[in-house]
């Protein structure tokens, strides 16, 4: 009898030893490619309203061809957990003081030279070969369909190899910028590597690599992106963002009417 | 085809700035092109942020313009060659946290090779200050530019366009709303989350006789009796809606004529397509018959509706219908083609107040433009051409403008118009048949 209990006790706490060992393992393989994509989200974007300093750099054959400054303030909006974007353009000097206001499918471009809100539509680009996409801030996880498509070793944006989990995301809205997007995400930290991007019809857009990884609002965030024209790979865009700062960004600013009375640095 | 000069100093002068023009771009370019970084294996992650230049722009654009034109038979005075400076300055300044200023000025001057082209003009459009007197409350007072409509070439709701514009270097619409006079006015404006609603008034400041569109165009003249000629109450209220439809609804009232009503529509079809409509009504006098001085008032519509859709390629076109039940039907108009003596001078006063007032001439026109920035791939290039079409003489209005961004703060543009139809045709009978002009702008 007491022997027989003997043996009920040791396999029951094989039992729980097994469990306590394989939970971990269990936990790890059932994250979602849902949970990967929001914890990339949360890596590229700070949390809450903030607002930071976008620069551009265009590059065509290895020589500068373009150089832009923005200003992007960005607040999650609290129907659709989609993030609202106002951008200012601040350089070149030509452009400096127009605006762009996108919630969702409404986009608004706005020249203080006419004072004149003009309505554009969603594929209607501003910015060169950055699309609006690129330089406003989104969750990724609200607008497209994710799955998981393997583990690869790539090299990053600075030359160092990293395991990743590559994401496979289809576009669920018709306004978003791309697609089709193959997303490459850090398997031990959930930091953006690089990403392609493709039309409808598979062709591929861009590339672009998450890179410079520093403290911003609390976290390490990629503050570059260099983007790679999918058809000619001299095209490239380098987009540097410094200054994320909290901030409180009133509702009132983020529709049409309040574009000629925006002031904010 | 441009026709030769028959001044040849002035036109020596042109030539000898439009060369020098020429010599010094290409050195820009070439002072601008930096020897490619590792051209034969470019790595892209090797390529860095290059810093901006600091904001430090005071608001001022410089233009020099060379512009030859070719006049109808007959209608030549020798003025086929226009040489014209503008300096262009508009700057808001914060004086505290609630208080704001705006300046905007345009001085202009035109020389031609003729005096009677000679003309300078200076254009105050706005001069305003703003208080924000809750966080969701503002007033403004002072003269301002207060722009209203969703469509491109013709705003039916844009009240405050009639003869705010003083000089016409381009027939761009969007040149034409940026280049124009403000009105002086007290505004005052809510905005909050449920959207916007604004009054604004404006006094008579002017009691000069403008009839025949006459107006004092000195060279410091403030134009009030084009923009403050009677007083006026505007209200719009623009409430917050989806994000595909977007409307808005004005009144306008001015002393005189009969209230207005308005409304602007724009719905976002798909990631490409943009549908819009504007439309405005009131009882209001239609223009007059050939014969008649004046005509019967009535209710009338004006509409202009269209869509604007972008390509693949960043390439937006933009089809528009333009109509007034007020301007004239076919055959009012094709009486008017045939007037000859004091008919055809009172044609040609009516014609001059329709393009003061921005209106229409007859009840429908059809206008698209198409646009291209950044054109073939080509950072530096923008292109865009519009075509502004009768549709009772099928004459047409086009203009196309290219232009180059030579560095971050110069551009060089080259701009053609062009008059199509006969000369009887309402834009076949312009004295001017085409025009060319390249122009310089500085930004600082």
């Amino acid at each position: 009898m007491s022997e027989h209990l003997i043996k009920r006790a040791l396999c029951a706490g094989g039992l729980a030893l097994l469990t306590a060992l394989a939970s971990p393992l269990s936990l790890a393989r059932e994250r979602t490619a849902v949970e990967i994509l929001e914890a990339a989200d949360a890596v590229r974007n700070p949390p809450g309203s903030f607002s930071v300093k976008t620069q551009l750099t265009e590059y065509r054959q290895g020589k500068q061809s373009a150089n832009s400054t923005l200003l992007v303030f960005a607040k999650p909006n609290r129907d659709s957990g989609q993030y609202r974007n106002l951008i200012r353009f601040q350089a070149p000097a030509r452009d400096a003081g127009k605006l762009m206001l996108r919630n969702g499918m409404d986009l608004w471009f706005y020249d203080p030279a006419n004072r004149a809100s003009v309505r554009i539509s969603p594929q209607q680009r501003l910015l060169g070969q950055a699309s609006n996409g690129d330089v406003m801030t989104t969750r990724l996880a609200r607008d497209y369909e994710v799955s998981i498509t393997g583990r690869e070793t790539v090299k990053d944006g600075e030359g160092a190899q990293r395991d990743t989990v590559r994401l496979r995301l289809v576009a669920q809205r018709e306004d978003v910028a791309y697609a089709r997007v193959d997303y490459w995400v850090d398997a031990a930290s959930d930091r953006p590597v690089m990403a392609r991007y493709y039309t409808a019809e598979e062709r591929l857009l861009k590339t672009a690599y998450f890179r410079k990884y520093q403290d911003a609002m609390g976290a390490q965030r990629p503050i570059e992106t260099v983007i790679i024209d999918g058809l000619d790979s001299s095209w490239v865009t380098v987009m540097q963002t410094t200054g994320h700062t909290a901030r409180e960004i009133p509702d009132e600013w983020l529709q049409r009417d309040y574009l000629p009375r925006f002031a904010a640095d | 085809m441009m026709r030769t000069s028959t001044s040849p100093g002035l036109s020596l002068r042109l030539r000898r700035a439009l060369l020098l023009a020429a010599w010094a771009l290409p050195a820009h370019v070439a002072a601008q092109t930096a020897p490619p970084v590792d051209a034969p294996a470019l790595d892209p992650l090797a390529l860095q942020i290059q810093p901006a230049e600091a904001d430090a722009r005071i608001g001022l654009r410089m233009e020099a313009w060379a512009q030859g034109v070719d006049l109808r038979d007959g209608a030549s005075n020798g003025d086929d060659m226009l040489g014209r400076a503008v300096l262009d300055f508009r700057r808001e300044w914060r004086i505290n946290e609630a208080l704001r200023f705006g300046f905007s000025d345009r001085m202009e001057a035109v020389e031609g090779n003729a005096d009677a082209a000679d003309r300078q003009r200076n254009a105050l459009r706005e001069l305003y200050l703003n208080w924000q007197a809750t966080p969701s409350w503002y007033v403004d007072a002072g003269r301002i530019n207060l722009r209203q409509g969703v469509a491109l070439g013709y705003n039916p709701t844009d009240w405050l366009r009639e003869n705010a514009v003083v000089m016409r270097s381009s027939q761009n619409p969007a040149a034409l709303r940026e280049n124009r006079l403000g009105a002086v006015m007290l505004r005052a404006q809510a905005v909050d989350t449920r959207g916007s609603a604004q009054l604004a008034l404006i006094p008579q400041l002017s009691d000069e006789d403008t009839s025949g569109s006459r107006f004092d165009d000195q060279f410091w003249s403030l134009g009030l009796e084009r923009t403050n000629r009677h007083r006026a109450a505007l209200f719009r209220v623009s409430p917050r809606t989806g994000e595909r439809v977007v409307a808005d609804f004005t009144a306008f009232t001015r002393a005189g004529d009969a209230p207005q009503l308005g409304s602007n529509l724009s719905y976002t079809a798909s990631d490409s397509l943009i549908l819009q409509m504007e439309w405005s009504g009131g009882r209001r006098a239609a223009l007059p018959a050939a014969g008649e001085t004046n005509s019967a008032t009535d209710w009338f519509n004006r509409i202009a509706i269209g869509g604007a859709w972008t390509s693949p390629v960043g390439l937006v076109l933009t089809l528009e219908h333009h109509y007034a039940g007020d301007a004239l039907s076919e055959t009012e108009w094709n009486a008017w083609r045939g007037v000859q003596g004091s008919g055809a001078r009172a044609l040609g006063e009516m014609r001059r107040g329709v393009t003061e007032r921005q209106d229409l001439l007859v009840r429908h026109y059809w206008f698209g433009r198409a646009a291209w920035d950044r054109a073939f791939g080509v950072e530096q290039l923008d292109l865009s051409a519009f075509v502004r079409r009768n549709a009772w003489d099928h004459s047409s209005m086009m203009q196309l403008e290219g232009t180059w961004h030579v560095s971050d703060r110069l551009d060089v543009s080259a701009m053609v118009n062009r008059m199509i139809g006969n000369d009887s045709s309402e834009f076949g009978s312009s004295p001017v048949r085409s025009a060319l002009a390249v122009y310089l702008r500085w930004f600082m």
